[in-house]
This record gives structure tokens, C-alpha cells and sequence, in this order.
């Protein structure tokens, strides 16, 4: 039970963990919380659903148009929003980021409508494996294959490119980046974009482990958060590392409490981390 | 200059629009109707919608309500959500002045609205949906109603149908934490146990979650014979069941009302063959469903199996008669009204029978109303008698099987 209960955990943890890559760097890069990426992530999802179900296409293409159309949606939130607001306050891009969320919420349901939809309708039975020890959908199988791809992909991009290099400079710090000559406004539009995809491509898999539905990645906004504080604030090694532990403890804390109490979790870790150390596992120091 | 002018068009504008609508306030009756449109049971609330707007077209159609008054019904989307039901209770009553209402559906929203809006407000309330026992002993100064049974008759039928009529002897229990959930799972936990049989869990969960592979996990741990779902289908209901099947927790399963709606087997035609479920249903004798089925079917399509379409009907089309006795809008007028209305014994009077009532009603005649869910009486509490269908699922459609009678 155990076993099964940890890759329910990496499952959950993987998907997370990609959201939350996005959420840091934004959070590292534009000082911001950025509170509409859990609908960001619904409608990536939707998007999949328009191409998939409703158009009919390969699920790899439905996958990759959704994540290219929602970076196009998180480009142009940041030009028409984030944008002007960034000069003032921050708290004020923040609460507009709530605003924003509420939009991209609303157009959901206008389009789709309130119903659970489905990528398949027909379930899966699982690969039950050493007589009912551990029990296995292929569904799950693919997602964990493409959030390791994924997450291969952000490394070598954040390590091997210029791109990846400059946006790990303005996490760590933007004005010393500005100063070596990097072009800021550049980068945070990629910034988005990478975000875009990686919460697209979450909320996805999210969708393609259970099901669709408006509040999907509103509900998946906090452990999302707590897992960008528990690795650190723009650090995105930090948000993969924080995702997995976060998805992991969330689902192995039902061995001792009631799985009622199973999202107290991630905020019981998060508050923790915040008493303890604040910067995060992986994060830099707070001034 | 130009923007001066504009400005001086628009508050002329809306002076007219605000003396205009004025003007029609005069002329309608106005009842609220608090029916979710999004939320846990968004699937249900375009019917129970349209079973409330087929009352109005009958009371409209045979000369309307108070000398000739139209009656005029407005709906606020109460999301399937406490707060958001109790925002929109206050916007009934206090914007567009309403001293009815007839909703919500979930218990879960309707007793926090009876609580906090309409019983201090004086606004008599019926809803056609909320089974929950703890409605009948909310302290509600009797402005609180509904036209459906209690739970408690509901827990006792489920639990009956899962010991005597399927033969288990360990059921584990799944149910949505509110209050019609914790209702039900009690009525259901003291009848299962009365009959001998054992709960070997009992779990609430919270709605809208994507994954509830742990709550299966631990409702499947004793190895019961079936799960009894208690929920709505869209806020984890679906959710639940196929991830039951998908994993391998559950093959047997038993619903309850909230259930009862075709989208729940969708997909899972093959597995959910043959299961039971319970819902509260019509009353056997009288003709009111029949005529009901007839009239709803003219006017909006095929009547979907799924319940409180018809206690909708009549939930607004007892208020309607209250009024018509009340003589008024006053919401004590109203309450003291529906108790006097109605009677057993009374004259006849079927659903598309308004004018008749009405003529009952000036003569100072008791009305005994053949409801579209079989006869409308309330007792002491508000209550209303009724009857628990048994449903079956067959051929992946809800197919009704049997009625138990309080």
C-alpha cells in the first residue's frame, strides 16, 4: 500500500512540478505571485480538449498546439497586463493576476461549460503488477515518461542555451543581469512562454490522469505555491524537487490521516519551510 | 461640451429605464428561484429551471396570479455553494424584493440560506431538492419547506435495498461532506446496522478534487461488498466511480439521488450494468405526473430521468397558491397561507388546473393539489410526505424499478 500510495505521489508530484517551474522563474524574475497560473493551466488543458476531442487530432499534436497556444495566452497576459502594472507595486500586479484568473476561469466555462469532460470517455484498467501490489494505468505510465522529458528539456535549456542562462541571471538577480547586457524585456516574454508550456503541458497530464473540469488548476494553485517556497523562489530545480515532495508527502499522509485532511498537507510543509527557511531548500538568501 | 451632453443623455436614460421598470414592477408577482446553473449540480439545474418556468407559463396562460397579475420568476445561479447561495438569497430579497423563493437544491447550500437570509428576512422558502434530515429540525419559525421527503426515509430504503434486496453484508460508504451528505450517510449507517449488517468505512470527502484514489483506497480496505456513494455528479461524484473501476477498488456499487442522472455512466455503460440506486419520486395514484411528463415535453423536449424536475413544478405552483389565498406578497401571509391551502380531503385540483384553483380559492375552498410529483402535503415541519424510488441502471440508461411509500 505504501509503494502504491508513493507513485500515486510521483504522479501527482511530477505534475506539480512542472507547473511550478513556471511559477518560480515568474516568481524569481517578476517579483510577483502570479495567482491566474492554476487557470493558466485549466485552460491549456481546454485547449488540448478543443483539438483533441473536439477537432479530432493526434493526441501528441492536440498536446503540443495547447502548450503553444497557452504560451501565446501567457505572452499576451503579460503585454496587455502585467506589463503596466509591473512599474508600481507589486502587490498590485499580483491582485491583478487574481483578476486575470477569474477571466481565463469565466471564458472556460463560456466555451465549455461547467461539466467534467473527458479526453476518453472509455476508462483504462490498470496493469495490476504482483497480485494487486501495485497497480498501474498506461495513462500514468505516459505522463511520468513525459514529465521526466520535460523536465530533461528545461535543464538542457536552462543550462546548455544563452536564453536559459540569461533567465537564471534575472531569477538570481535582474538588475546585476541588466547591467551584463541582457535584454530583459526579451527574456521575460520567453520566460512566459517557457511558463506557458510547462503549465499547459501540467494541466494535461493532469486532465489525462482524471479529468476535466473550470477549477482543475485553481485548486492546484496552492500546492503549487508551496511547492515554489519549499525549493525556493526562482529557483526552478528547486520548484521540480518542491512539486515531488509536495505531491509524494500529500499522498503518503493518508497511511496515518484521514485523506479528508490530504491538502492541510502541502500548507502544513509550506508554513513549516517558511518558520524554518524561508529562502527555500534551494533558493537564496532573503535580504 | 460633448462629453457634458452625453453625460445629461445617460441620466435621462436611466431615469426612463428606472420609472419604466417601475412601472412593469406594478403589474408581476415576483418569485425568486435560487437553482444552480454551475457546481456540483449544474446537471440538474437547467431542468429543475425549466420545471419552475412551466409552472409560470400555466399560472400566466390561465390569467395569472393576484386579479390578473403576471407572475414573474428570477433565478440566481447559486453555484452549488453555500456562499454564494446566501449572496444570491440577499439579492433576491433585497434588490428584487421577493417574499418567496424556491430553492436550492443541495441541503448544503439551502439551510445556510434559511439560516442567515429567509427565516430572519420572513421570506417563506420551498425547496423542491435539499432531503437532508436537519431540515426538519431547523428552527425556521415555519417559513421553511419542501416538496420532497426527508432522508431519514431515504437512508432506510438504501439501506434496506443494499441488505435485503442485494444481499450484502459489508458496506463501505463514500460520501460528500455537507450536510445532505453526513444526513444520508447517518440515516443509511443506523438502518444498515439495524438490519445486521457492517460499515466497514465511512468516509466524507471534499468536492472538486481531481484525484480520490486515496479516499478508494481506504473505503476498499476491508474488503465491503459494495460502495454506497453518496454525491452530485459533477463536483466528484463521476470522479469517483470511475476511478473505483479504473483502479480496481469497487466493482458494485449503490447510488443515491444525486446520482441519478445518465451522465454517470458514460463511458462505464458496461461496468455499472445492473446497479441500484435510490432517489425520492412521485407518489404511485393521481395523474399529475402523467400529465406533467406531457406538458414539460411540449414545451422544452424529452423529460431527462433525473429527479426534482417535477417537484420544481411544484414547489413553485404551491407558492403561487399561497399567494393567491394570502391575497398578498407578505411572506407571513404566504406561510400562513400554505398551511391552510392544502388539505387532504380538499377539492381536486390537477396541474393545469389554475384557474379552477383559483375559483376554489375565492370560495374559500381547501384545495387537495394532484402535484406533477403525486399529491403536495406538508406536515408539522414543513416536510413533505412522499415516496423513495428504487432506480436500475439498464442498457446504460436509469430505468425506475420500484416505489417504497413512507
Amino acid at each position: 500500500m505504501a509503494v502504491q500510495l508513493f507513485l500515486n505521489g510521483v504522479i501527482l508530484g511530477s505534475i506539480i512540478a512542472l507547473g511550478a517551474i513556471g511559477l518560480s522563474l515568474i516568481y524569481g524574475i517578476l517579483k510577483f505571485g502570479h495567482f491566474a497560473h492554476g487557470d493558466l493551466m485549466t485552460l491549456g488543458a481546454y485547449f488540448a480538449f478543443l483539438f483533441k476531442v473536439q477537432l479530432a487530432l493526434p493526441f501528441w499534436l492536440a498536446f503540443i498546439l495547447a502548450a503553444m497556444l497557452t504560451a501565446l495566452v501567457a505572452i499576451i497576459l503579460n503585454f496587455v497586463l502585467y506589463r503596466h502594472l509591473r512599474k508600481r507595486d507589486s502587490v498590485i500586479v499580483m491582485i491583478s493576476s487574481v483578476g486575470a484568473a477569474l477571466i481565463i476561469r469565466n471564458i472556460i466555462l463560456l466555451f465549455w461549460g461547467p461539466q467534467n469532460k473527458f479526453y476518453d470517455k472509455a476508462i483504462q484498467m490498470p496493469i495490476i503488477l504482483g497480485d494487486g501490489f501495485l497497480r498501474i494505468k498506461e495513462n500514468q505510465i505516459v505522463i511520468l515518461i513525459l514529465a521526466l522529458i520535460l523536465v530533461i528539456a528545461v535543464h538542457l535549456f536552462l543550462t546548455r542555451t544563452k536564453l536559459g542562462k540569461a533567465m537564471r541571471a534575472m531569477a538570481d538577480n535582474i538588475d546585476l543581469a541588466q547591467i551584463t547586457g541582457i535584454n530583459t524585456e526579451r527574456v521575460i516574454i520567453w520566460t512566459w512562454a517557457m511558463s506557458g508550456v510547462l503549465t499547459a503541458a501540467a494541466g494535461i497530464l493532469l486532465a489525462f490522469d482524471t479529468h476535466l473540469t473550470p477549477v482543475m488548476g485553481w485548486n492546484l494553485l496552492l500546492p503549487l505555491f508551496a511547492a515554489v517556497i519549499l525549493g525556493g523562489i526562482g529557483s526552478p530545480y528547486g520548484a521540480m524537487f518542491g512539486g515531488l515532495v509536495i505531491g509524494i508527502s500529500q499522498e503518503m499522509s493518508t497511511l496515518v490521516i484521514s485523506a479528508a485532511y490530504k491538502p492541510a498537507v502541502a500548507f502544513t510543509i509550506m508554513i513549516l519551510m517558511l518558520i524554518i527557511k524561508p529562502s527555500g531548500l534551494m533558493g537564496k538568501k532573503v535580504s | 461640451m460633448f462629453k457634458k451632453r452625453i453625460f445629461v443623455v445617460m441620466m435621462i436614460l436611466m431615469f426612463v429605464s428606472l420609472s419604466i421598470s417601475g412601472v412593469f414592477a406594478q403589474d408581476t408577482v415576483k418569485i425568486g428561484t435560487l437553482v444552480p446553473m454551475t457546481g456540483g449540480l449544474a446537471s440538474y439545474g437547467q431542468f429543475t429551471r425549466n420545471g419552475t418556468l412551466l409552472a409560470q407559463k400555466i399560472i400566466n396562460d390561465q390569467g395569472g396570479i393576484l386579479g390578473g397579475k403576471k407572475l414573474e420568476l428570477v433565478n440566481v445561479d447559486t453555484q452549488t455553494n453555500p456562499q454564494s447561495g446566501v449572496d444570491g438569497a440577499q439579492k433576491l430579497v433585497s434588490v428584487s424584493g421577493v417574499n418567496a423563493i424556491v430553492g436550492a437544491l443541495s441541503s448544503g447550500v439551502t439551510i445556510p440560506v434559511a439560516e442567515s437570509v429567509t427565516v430572519p428576512g420572513e421570506v417563506v422558502l420551498i425547496s423542491p431538492a435539499s432531503t437532508s434530515p436537519i431540515l426538519t429540525t431547523l428552527d425556521d419559525n415555519g417559513y421553511v419547506f419542501r416538496t420532497v421527503p426527508s432522508d431519514s426515509l431515504q437512508g432506510v430504503v438504501a439501506a434496506n435495498l443494499a441488505s435485503n434486496r442485494l444481499d450484502y453484508d459489508k458496506l463501505a460508504i463514500i460520501y460528500v461532506n455537507n450536510d445532505y451528505g453526513q444526513g444520508l450517510n447517518d440515516a443509511i449507517v443506523e438502518q444498515f446496522e439495524k438490519n445486521g449488517g457492517e460499515i466497514t468505512a465511512s468516509i466524507a470527502f471534499e468536492p472538486n478534487k481531481v484525484s480520490y484514489r486515496s479516499e478508494l483506497m481506504e473505503a476498499a480496505k476491508d474488503s465491503p461488498d459494495a460502495l454506497l456513494l453518496v454525491a452530485y455528479t459533477d463536483d466528484g461524484g463521476i470522479t469517483i466511480i470511475r476511478q473505483a473501476l479504473e483502479n480496481g477498488y469497487f466493482d458494485k456499487f449503490i447510488f443515491t439521488d444525486g446520482l441519478k442522472a445518465p451522465e454517470i455512466t458514460e463511458g462505464v455503460e458496461q461496468y455499472l450494468e445492473g446497479m441500484y440506486g435510490t432517489a425520492p419520486t412521485s407518489m404511485p395514484g393521481g395523474n399529475g405526473p402523467e400529465i406533467f411528463k406531457n406538458l414539460y415535453e411540449k414545451e422544452f423536449g424529452e423529460i431527462p430521468p433525473k429527479p426534482y424536475i417535477d417537484t420544481s413544478f411544484d414547489a413553485t405552483f404551491v407558492l403561487a397558491l399561497a399567494i393567491e389565498k394570502a391575497g398578498s406578497t407578505d411572506g407571513t401571509a404566504i406561510r400562513d397561507a400554505l398551511g391552510e391551502v392544502l388539505s387532504e380531503d380538499g377539492m381536486v385540483v390537477n396541474i393545469n388546473e389554475w384557474n379552477k384553483a383559483k375559483d376554489l380559492i375565492k370560495a374559500g375552498q381547501k384545495i387537495r393539489y394532484e402535484g406533477a410529483s403525486g399529491p403536495v402535503l406538508f406536515n408539522q415541519a414543513g416536510d413533505s410526505m412522499g415516496a423513495i424510488g428504487i432506480w436500475k441502471i439498464k442498457d446504460g440508461d436509469i430505468v425506475n424499478d420500484s416505489v417504497e411509500v413512507q
